[in-house]
């Protein structure tokens, strides 16, 4: 059973579809064995035309570059495009054949500098050819695959421009206007000059019928309504937006599932583009075609009218070309300086908040007026986040002692010697304190007595802090292994991964999630250890994840912050600081918080990665923010303590 | 093709063993005469959940496959397996569960489908399950989705290889302890029955006609009618290799997975495949229900169907 298919039709339309199930077909093969059999180098057509090499394989024929032999003192190259006829139907061949040349015809009499001229047209056995101007260049396709970068916007709204002035020309072309039907990267040249030619007007494409299953490879530059049988000049402007969409973001969308430009949006993949472009894009890619422009002059109007306001735009240094997200007034009810850096998390409760510091000492401080209530001193620096229970607060020290202090006066209780200085958190469970340190020991200590349970062997330091997940604990060494021990202790399994495990563990649902410095955040089955799944950054993480619905968030080294999707390890979106974020993000209502080298308090919208504002500090942020009755807490390392309501 | 692996504990559990004993019979459901009704009071018959009293977590399935009524080959291949392996210091339970649906009409539509269940079962064998038992994993070198995604390329590669111009759905389950990793691709489907009962659809169909739906131009009932309602944007065997979704899920004692074919789920809606499921603890006898409820109503496509139920 054969499907005659053909969303191509140049100039007519018409399909014929049987019930069988296809899928499109991104490749041209698969053709009768027949017209695979491309003519040879050498061969002349016509006493004219003698073929140099195939520059390209279609599915009913091919196209080669020829010789054109009555320019016998030059070279005069040609591109010679062949289409086979294989339909056997008499009446259809017939067809066929009358088609070709109704439309050679037509695209004869097409003068434009972004067409490349038709010379010629003839038929030789059951093979009909084209002989057309041969444009030394390579397609947009090609293009895109040898780039390993993003095209300018510069580059891209040049083509564009270009590309809208052909339409345009075919659209209002007399008697009737001409659609293009299948605009996409591989139907553009690009010449010597730069300049944009389309190509491919589809003649060898047209007679594409008779094929099993192929859907033909424009799938993702098309248009709905083209499913529905309708292409008026407004598909043309959809699929150059398609197109101009796959130039942005190196996102091809034949590999994504169809329409759904709008779950990959142009700035969040290319955060270079300016806004005023992405919305031309995405103006030219709406679903219902009365919302499109209406006109090829008309969108190139606006892509016109958005360069200038770019060209404006580059002046200024990117962070500032959002200036409608980022919240000016944003600034701290309350700073607290203290002698020396801040580079860990601060705690909140009962309404006070809680910080180490490297000046060595803990702090306490009215969460609500920033007021010093009391410090304790150790003596080393702070690094590690407090924690409360029963009214006493624990933290580690680089002094390689865990203290128990009381949360209202500030007074030691207790305190433990681990054999290195401690950078790990306090995790505080079934009356005990779990604690990693440097002397490469998980430490169990009775939180109320202060003495030791017992302590596991790790073989490496221990910066991890650990969490304790129904009867067993997890925590990550310096030499990249993640361990899990029972409540006494007793290794139950390790997982090694290839660099430190300096980020916490965190779990959901049965499955653990830690990020290492070998570039990778680890999805673990917590009763084995089995990864289930690795997410890929460009540089080590030692930032805790987050999770918040089906996102897992993350930093990296790499400057970025990721939103991967839980259940499939996808990225969502990421987004670039100007520095190293090892700080971990937290979420809060619809916003996503997290700090950066850079300086930076970011607030993103945790859903699309969007910049909500952005808070300057004067020094690195390394530590995590928390949030509590609405306010956000966090340190930098310009010594500050930062309080800004949300 | 079928394949039933089950390594069973030969105690007092003899109860377990006979209905994981209990094999399909491939292409024998085919042309049920029951009425609807019946089938349907006949489900509920059984309300007895399997106990699972050893401690030990274990997988009943059920499996069916019927030509259907219009259709005068069969193109859908499926496997089932499910293992226990319970030593002193380990306890892994594994299932692997794959349906693939051939398309391409009389072009190997049957071979594809056959390939890819056997190329990915293969694949699983080789990289997760063998390593597993005989201490060989390198830890970090594999993940679970990582290697479920190899599979399904090489699966890809193997039909484009050997059964040219065919292609394939393919929608995989392995469940390693209480995980569930789901690999798909094409418009068959997993479901997945928790504790709340309701029968959650776990995968995505990549059909076009699914898409148009989703961005609104065109209604449910156009789809049903719409002349590209077969076309997949991605499969198996066909273009370039389509990236299949992999995700995982926690499973819950007591849950239930489906797994079918679109000969299933395009004639029965989503909530009679609920009623069905929860209507019987055994599910060998819903899969043979579903079967003669999709037959009854037309049969319009060959039938697959997998259930595997998690001891409570």
């Amino acid at each position: 059973m054969l499907a005659i298919i053909g969303y191509r039709h140049f100039l007519s339309g018409g399909m014929i579809l049987d019930n069988q199930r296809k899928t499109q077909n991104l490749e041209t093969t698969g053709a009768p064995k027949k017209t695979s059999e491309q003519l040879q180098p050498g061969v002349i057509l016509i006493n004219r035309y003698q073929i140099q090499n195939i520059v390209g394989i279609g599915g009913m024929g091919a196209v080669y570059s020829a010789r054109d032999l009555h320019f016998p003192n030059v070279v005069k190259r040609v591109a010679v495009k062949e289409m086979v006829n294989i339909i056997r139907d008499p009446n259809l061949h017939d067809t066929i054949v009358r088609n070709f040349e109704r439309e050679a015809n037509i695209l004869a009499t097409l003068n434009h500098p972004a067409i490349p001229r038709i010379y010629d047209y003839f038929s030789q056995d059951d093979r009909c050819y084209l002989i057309i101007e041969f444009i030394e260049g390579k397609d947009l396709e090609a293009l895109l695959v040898e780039a390993n970068d993003f095209f300018s916007e510069v580059q891209v709204i040049n083509w564009a421009v270009e590309l809208c002035d052909v339409i345009s020309y075919l659209h209002n072309y007399k008697p009737e206007p001409i659609i293009f039907r299948d605009i996409k990267p591989s139907n553009i040249m690009i010449n010597q000059q730069g300049h944009a030619l389309l190509v491919d007007f589809g003649i060898a494409k047209n007679f594409q019928t008779g094929q099993k299953g192929t859907m033909i490879g424009t799938e993702g530059y098309s248009p709905p309504e083209q499913y529905k049988g309708e292409a008026t000049q407004r598909a043309d402007i959809y699929a150059l937006g398609a197109t101009l969409h796959h130039l942005l973001t190196r996102r091809d969308p034949r590999m994504e599932p169809p329409f759904s430009f709008d779950d990959r949006k142009i700035r969040s993949i290319n955060p270079n583009i300016s806004i005023e472009l992405e919305a031309v894009v995405y103006t030219a890619l709406r679903y219902d075609a009365n919302e499109r422009y209406s006109s090829a002059e008309l969108m190139k109007e606006a892509i016109l009218a958005s360069a200038k306001k770019t060209g404006l735009l580059h002046k200024i240094p990117a962070s500032i070309k959002t200036p409608s997200q980022e919240k000016t007034e944003i600034s701290p009810i309350w700073k607290f300086e203290c002698e020396d850096e801040i580079r860990g998390t601060p705690t909140f409760s009962n309404g006070s908040v809680y910080i180490g510091a490297y000046d060595n000492n803990l702090y306490s401080l009215s969460a609500s007026t920033g007021e010093f209530i009391w410090k304790f001193p150790t003596e080393g620096g702070i690094v590690s986040k407090p924690s409360i229970y029963e009214g006493n607060i624990y933290f580690g020290s680089e002094d390689q002692r865990l203290y128990c202090i009381n949360q209202r006066s500030g007074q030691e209780i207790w305190s433990y010697y681990s054999n290195g200085p401690i950078r790990s958190s306090p995790f505080i469970g079934e009356g005990h304190v779990f604690i990693g340190a440097d002397d490469a020991y998980l430490h169990a200590i009775n939180a109320l007595s202060g003495r030791r349970a017992w302590k596991a062997d790790a073989g490496a330091p221990v910066r991890s802090t650990p969490i304790l997940v129904g009867d067993y604990i997890y925590f990550g060494n310096e030499e990249g292994e993640l361990f899990c021990v029972d409540l006494r202790g007793n290794v139950k399994w390790r997982f090694k991964a290839k660099r430190a495990l300096t980020s916490s563990p965190v779990h959901a649902n049965g499955i653990i999630y830690v990020c290492s410095v070998d570039t990778i955040m680890y999805a673990l089955d917590a009763k084995s250890g089995y990864i289930l799944w690795r997410f890929r950054m460009t540089k080590a993480s030692i930032s805790t994840p987050f999770i918040t619905d089906n996102f897992i968030f993350t930093g990296s080294v790499d400057n970025h912050i990721y939103c991967v999707d839980i259940h499939s390890a996808k990225e969502i979106w990421n987004y670039s600081t100007d520095n190293q974020v090892t700080s971990s993000p937290i979420t809060y209502q619809d916003s996503l918080y997290c700090g950066s080298v850079d300086g930076c308090m970011y607030c993103l919208e945790y859903r699309t990665g969007r910049l909500r504002w952005k808070y300057q500090t004067g020094g690195p942020i390394t530590g995590s923010p928390i949030i509590a009755n609405n306010i956000l807490y966090f340190g930098s390392n310009d010594h500050k303590l930062y309080a800004i309501v949300l | 093709m079928s394949s039933f692996i089950n390594k069973v504990f030969k105690n007092k559990k003899s109860r377990n063993s006979l209905i994981l004993a209990q094999d399909s019979n491939p292409d024998g459901l085919g042309h049920d005469t029951k009425t609807l009704e019946k089938i349907s009071t006949e489900v509920s018959t059984n309300q007895s959940p399997i106990k699972n009293d050893l401690e030990i977590p274990q997988l009943t399935v059920g499996v069916g496959q019927s030509i259907g009524v219009q259709r005068d080959h069969n193109e859908d291949s499926l496997f089932t397996l499910t293992t226990n392996l319970v030593t002193g210091n380990k306890n892994i339970l594994f299932g692997l569960f794959i349906i693939a649906d051939g398309m391409g009409g009389h072009e190997n539509g049957d071979v594809a489908s056959s390939l890819a269940v056997d190329t990915l079962t293969l694949h699983v064998f080789n990289s997760f399950y063998l390593p597993q038992i005989s201490h060989t994993r390198n830890q970090s070198d594999f993940s679970i989705q990582e290697i479920m995604l190899s599979g399904v390329i090489q699966a890809h590669q193997t039909i484009k290889s050997k059964a040219s111009g065919s292609g394939t759905t393919l929608t995989s389950a392995l469940i390693f302890g209480n995980l569930l990793t789901i690999a798909h691709i094409g418009d068959s489907r997993a479901y997945l029955m928790n504790s709340d009962g309701i029968l959650q659809l776990l995968t995505h169909d990549h059909s076009l006609v699914k898409r148009l739906e989703e961005i609104g131009q065109i209604s449910q009932e156009q789809a049903l009618t719409h002349p590209q309602r077969n076309y997949l944007y991605r499969a198996l065997g066909q273009g370039e290799p389509g990236e299949p979704d992999i995700a995982t899920y926690q499973l819950q004692p007591g849950s239930k997975l489906l797994l079918c074919s679109d000969g299933l789920w395009g004639v029965i809606s989503d909530k009679k495949m609920e009623t069905m499921i929860k209507s019987s603890a055994e599910p060998q006898q819903v899969c043979q229900a579903l079967i003669n409820y999709a037959n009854a109503a037309g049969g319009p496509d060959n039938i697959s169907v997998i259930i595997v139920q998690i001891a409570e």
